[in-house]
C-alpha cells in the first residue's frame, strides 16, 4: 500500500495482511441470495484476483473479485480498496507516530498486488491428523414476506441492497432493560433466530426469535468479555427451546452517560455527542469478526445516554461491517416450514 | 473407548454457531489438544489474536462429557469417534469510540 498527502506527494508504504473472510462471505452470501447456492466449503472458493486500476495499470488495484464455484455454477463478487481503508488507518498511524505524518493530516492510498507462488489458501496442514470440510446445511424456512411486512416497521439505518432483518419488539425491549439494570457496566446477549425465504423469490431474510442474555460475562464500564462458558450456556439454551434456531448475532450495552459523567462532559455536549447514535468500536468488530462470520449475522448496540437507551443494528456488507435497517416486529411468530440451502 | 477408534471413524469440530464444521480423521494417538486447536482455527480461518494482536483463546469444549479439554490432553486419550468437540472463545467486545471525549468502546 502506497500513502500520500492530499496533493499526491508518497508519505510512505505498508505491507498488507488483508483479512479476506468478510469479502469471501459476502460473496458466499450473494450466492445464496441472487443464485439460491449456498456454498460453505472452502473447495468452492476458486480464485481471489485483482482488479487493475483504469489509468494506472498493474500493479495498482482499482479492487479485487472473488470467485466461487458450486455445483457446477459460479459467480463472483467485485471489492474497491475501500476494503483497505481500515489497514490504511493504521498505517497512517504507524506513519504519524514517526513524524512522517502530522496529527490530523488527512491522507490519500492505493493499492498494489503481487503474485505470490506457492500461497495456500485452505490453511494450516497437520501431520498428526486429517482435516476435512464437513460444510453444514443451512436451514432456510419458507415463510411470507408478506405477513412479516404487514405487522411490521421500518427503523435504523436503511439501505436499499440489504436483505431484511425482522427483530421483534420484546426483543428490543429485553435488551433496553437489561441496559437499564447493568449500571455503570456493559452488559450483552446473543440473538437467535431463523433465515428466511419468501416462496415467491429468491432473496433471504433474517428473523431474530428471541435475545439469550449472556451469563458468566465478566462486565467492565468499557468492556465486556464473552467466556467460553458463556457460549457453553447459551447453546445449551438453544437445544432447550428446540427450535432449531441459528445464533445469529450478539448484543450489547455502551453506558455511554457513565463514560461522559467520568469525563465531565458538558451536558449540550452529550446531546451533540455522534457516539450516542451508536458505534461499533475496533473490539466489537473483532468480537464478531470472531464469533459471526457469516454475512447474515448482525449485531445489536444499545447505547444508554442522556437522550435514553437507543437501538442500533449493524451488519456486513461488501465486507464491511455497518449501521444497517431493520423491521420492528409486533404481535406472535408466525410458524414457518424448514427447507434447506 | 480406544485410540484405534478415533483414528479409524474420527470425529468433529465445530466453530459455536455450528457453522463451520470440520471432520478429523487419521489420528496420531501423540495429537495433543493444543495441536488440534490450532490447526482447526485456522482451517476455520477464526482470526487468532484480537483487536489489540493480543492471543485468543479458544477452549475445546467435549459436549459428550460436558468439560473442557485441556491442551496437554492427548486427543486419542479423550476424544470418541462420532464426537463433537466445539471451539469456544473468550473475547471481549469493547474498545475506543469515534467520540474524542469517550473514554471507552
Amino acid at each position: 500500500m502506497e500513502l500520500l498527502r492530499k496533493d499526491g506527494e508518497p508519505v510512505g508504504h505498508a505491507a498488507l495482511e488483508p483479512d479476506w473472510e468478510p469479502a469471501l462471505e459476502w460473496t458466499r452470501l450473494s450466492g445464496l441470495r441472487t443464485l439460491g447456492v449456498w456454498a460453505p466449503e472452502a473447495a468452492a472458493e476458486r480464485a481471489l484476483e485483482p482488479l487493475w486500476h483504469s489509468e494506472l495499470g498493474e500493479p495498482y488495484m482499482r479492487g479485487f473479485r472473488v470467485n466461487l464455484e458450486s455445483g457446477g455454477t459460479a459467480w463472483h463478487g467485485d471489492f474497491t480498496i475501500a476494503y483497505f481503508a481500515g489497514l490504511a488507518q493504521m498505517a497512517a498511524g504507524r506513519l504519524r507516530e514517526q513524524g512522517a505524518l502530522a496529527r490530523g493530516e488527512s491522507f490519500l492510498y492505493r493499492a498494489l498486488a503481487y503474485a505470490q507462488p506457492g500461497a495456500d489458501a485452505i490453511g494450516p496442514h497437520s501431520a498428526a491428523f486429517a482435516v476435512a470440510d464437513q460444510p453444514a446445511p443451512l436451514p432456510i424456512r419458507d415463510v411470507s414476506r408478506r405477513a412479516l411486512e404487514a405487522r411490521s416497521a421500518p427503523a435504523g439505518d436503511t439501505h436499499t441492497d440489504d436483505f431484511e432483518v425482522y427483530v421483534p419488539a420484546h426483543v428490543l425491549e429485553e435488551a433496553s432493560t437489561l441496559t437499564a439494570g447493568a449500571g455503570d457496566v456493559e452488559t450483552g446477549g446473543i440473538l437467535i433466530g431463523h433465515l428466511g425465504r419468501d416462496p415467491q423469490g429468491p432473496d433471504i431474510f433474517v428473523e431474530i426469535t428471541a435475545l439469550i442474555q449472556a451469563r458468566h460475562t465478566v462486565g467492565a464500564a468499557t468492556k465486556l468479555t464473552f467466556t467460553s462458558d458463556t457460549w457453553t450456556d447459551v447453546r445449551g439454551a438453544v437445544a432447550l427451546r428446540r427450535r432449531g434456531e441459528h445464533l445469529l448475532g450478539f448484543f450489547h450495552s455502551h453506558p455511554q452517560d457513565t463514560w461522559c459523567r467520568e469525563r465531565g462532559c458538558p451536558i449540550e455536549q452529550q446531546r451533540q455527542c455522534s457516539a450516542a447514535d451508536g458505534f461499533f468500536s475496533e473490539d466489537d468488530l473483532a468480537m464478531h469478526r470472531t464469533m459471526f462470520p457469516r454475512a447474515f449475522t448482525v449485531a445489536l448496540v444499545m447505547t444508554r445516554s442522556i437522550r435514553g437507551i437507543v437501538p442500533r443494528l449493524f451488519g456486513w456488507r461488501e465486507g464491511a461491517f455497518v449501521p444497517r435497517g431493520y423491521r420492528v416486529l409486533a404481535g406472535a411468530d408466525l410458524a414457518g416450514r424448514a427447507s434447506s440451502a | 473407548m480406544s485410540a484405534t477408534a478415533v483414528m479409524e471413524t474420527g470425529f468433529e469440530v465445530s466453530d459455536v454457531t455450528g457453522q463451520k464444521v470440520l471432520a478429523i480423521s487419521a489420528l496420531d494417538v501423540g495429537a495433543t489438544v493444543s495441536e488440534l486447536v490450532s490447526t482447526v482455527i485456522g482451517r476455520m480461518r477464526l482470526p487468532a489474536n484480537d483487536a489489540s494482536g493480543r492471543p485468543l483463546t479458544y477452549q475445546a469444549r467435549l459436549d459428550r462429557e460436558g468439560r473442557h479439554l485441556l491442551g496437554s490432553e492427548q486427543v486419542a486419550d479423550a476424544v470418541q469417534a462420532g464426537d463433537r468437540v466445539v471451539m469456544q472463545p473468550s473475547v471481549e467486545a469493547g474498545g475506543t469510540g469515534p467520540c474524542a471525549s469517550t473514554i471507552g468502546s
